[in-house]
């Protein structure tokens, strides 16, 4: 799940009046990539882009408007793709926001792509998660089988790195290195220069993403 | 067995706002922000000290007053015993070598012209005591002791050269050039990627240990503050609103205003499901901050004594301290 914005993946969307297909449910699952969306204009009129509203008091209340004028307007007819609704807000205020995003989800009876690296909202608020690093899909799973056991060692180093707020944490998991290179990426798997699984064979064959089971995909050549 | 190393006493500071032109012809009175009111508290030698607060908390201000980078308004910092607001220009120099700050935003807070030597370099340069070959080898053992390594190359490299969580350990090794005794830490993790948190804290910890440091955090980030930190102070509008040990404050919270930023935190496991936030509105203005006890307006358990007389910080268990007249 990580977030770089010189990435451009070209995206394949059809797009039909007012409805985006929400790639995460279906089974060829296309690597997403969400700045492109942004560039579409309504009548799609489900995008919300809330990520480049300048992190001020006052827009904290405009965001809380935005969407509160977005369902007013029965703009979020189909999909409804919140793109990193909490960065930069404060703690309370985020949990405003996401109180009512879970309220317009019922009430609109809608589909919510969220997009965000905050691993708690994911758990709170989320039925599905697909986890992305360096513009793939490397996991993909139900909530709760993902934090339950998560099987790609990005996703399983990821979640031991996050301290806890509710319990004692005696020490982090290290993800080592740094965020990949996109314009010369990582040979075979990209996340093989940080895995602590990683074998020769990684750096020279690229995983596919594949079932494991029945609603999980894991990208990793430990599964393939 | 732990000492003081530092007493922050009733600091205050308030920030003037300028009226426009007509209205200040209008009317006369200046508007003032009350950014830290009456802040009192310790911070002893070896521990992580975190200051935890919203936007508009005072937190950050908190923190420039101690560092003197800004002058109070009233009140007082020592260190180790000595007002750090009397010093002379060259006592000052001397505690600016003890006292140092890592900032949040690693790309802003280096000079992108500046080779990550220079910028490391640079304290040993303004303090006037080395030779430029004794400056090079000390800026590499830097280098080495934050893990930017090889340290010869990084060296010449310039700060778009690395990436964020290599520029936060530059500006980690500059603050630790002088080999300071106190080290404050202003949200060092906050412009990180989510999956190098966890080596920017980790090396934290270490240097601790190591050079023997005592941090002062300033967070917003409440599951990292308890994950790093000794104690814990709670602020609200410029004000202290509860302050304990951190798993004391984590696990028992006694302010209506903590318990209400616990629970507003999504906890990352889908088993442990959250709470509703009883909090209504935003923070109000500092400029007019609410009478009495700032804190009553949005407070569910408010009553007629909270809006007319502000609590004083008191202890309300052992070592817990608490500005509420209904803390539990």
């Amino acid at each position: 799940m990580t977030r770089n914005p010189k990435a451009r993946v070209p995206i394949p969307i059809p797009i039909k009046r007012a409805r985006i297909p929400v790639a995460v449910a279906k089974s060829q699952i296309m690597p997403p990539i969400w700045g492109s969306i942004g560039e579409i204009t309504p009548p799609i009129g489900a995008f919300l882009n809330i990520r480049n509203m300048a992190a001020t008091r006052s827009t904290k209340a405009s965001q809380l408007l935005a969407l509160k004028a977005l369902y007013e307007a029965d703009a979020m007819k189909k999909a409804f793709i919140p793109d990193e609704p909490t960065t930069s807000v404060d703690v309370i205020i985020q949990a405003q926001i996401l109180k009512m995003l879970m309220e317009l989800k019922r009430k609109l009876d809608t589909s919510v792509l969220l997009i965000t690296h905050n691993l708690g909202i994911v758990a709170q608020l989320c039925d599905k998660i697909a986890v992305m690093y360096a513009g793939n899909i490397v996991e993909y799973a139900g909530t709760a089988a993902l934090f339950d056991v998560p099987k790609h060692p990005y996703t399983e180093t990821l979640l031991g790195s996050i301290p806890r707020l509710d319990l004692d944490t005696k020490s982090l998991k290290i993800m080592r290195g740094s965020v990949p290179d996109l314009i010369n990426p990582p040979s075979g798997c990209t996340f093989h220069p940080r895995c602590p699984y990683a074998k020769e064979t990684c750096s020279k064959q690229t995983p596919g993403l594949e079932a494991i089971e029945k609603g999980r995909l894991v990208k990793c050549l430990l599964y393939n | 067995m732990s000492e003081m190393l530092l007493q922050i006493d009733s600091l205050t500071k308030h920030f003037l706002v300028e009226k426009g032109f007509l209205s200040s012809i209008v009317a006369k009175e200046s508007r003032v922000v009350h950014a830290v009111d009456e802040v009192s508290f310790n911070i002893m030698k070896d521990e992580t000290f975190s200051l935890v607060g919203e936007t508009g908390s005072g937190k950050t201000t908190t923190a420039k007053l101690i560092l003197r980078l800004i002058e109070p308004t009233s009140g007082d910092v020592r260190f180790e015993g000595r007002s750090i607001f009397k010093l002379e220009k060259d006592e000052l120099r001397r505690l600016r070598s003890n006292m140092q700050i890592v900032f949040q935003d690693p790309f802003a807070s280096l000079n992108p012209r500046e080779t990550a030597g220079e910028i490391i370099g640079a304290p040993f340069k303004i303090q006037g005591l080395m030779s430029k070959s004794d400056r090079r080898k000390a800026v590499l053992e830097l280098l080495n002791m934050v893990g930017l390594e090889p340290a010869p190359m990084c060296f010449d490299k310039y700060p778009h050269e690395f990436s964020g969580g290599q520029r936060q350990r530059i500006g980690i090794a500059r603050a630790l050039a002088l080999r300071p005794k106190f080290i404050v830490a202003d949200e060092p993790v906050a412009s990180l990627d989510v999956s190098i948190r966890s080596q920017i804290l980790d090396l934290m910890q270490s240097l601790k240990r190591q050079l023997k440091l005592t941090y002062l955090m300033i967070s917003h980030d409440l599951s990292v503050v308890r994950y790093m930190s000794d104690r814990v102070a709670v602020m609200y509008l410029g004000k202290i609103a509860e302050l304990a040990e951190a798993r004391k404050i984590f696990a028992s919270p006694k302010h209506p205003y903590t318990k209400a930023l616990i629970s507003a935190v999504p906890i990352p496991d889908p088993k442990v499901k959250m709470q509703d936030v009883l909090l209504k509105g935003e923070i109000p203005s500092p400029i007019n901050p609410p009478t009495g006890c700032r804190f009553h307006t949005r407070c569910p358990m408010a009553k007629d004594v909270c809006s007319e007389r502000e609590p004083a910080l008191a202890e309300v268990d052992r070592e817990h301290l608490a500005a509420c007249y209904f803390a539990q």
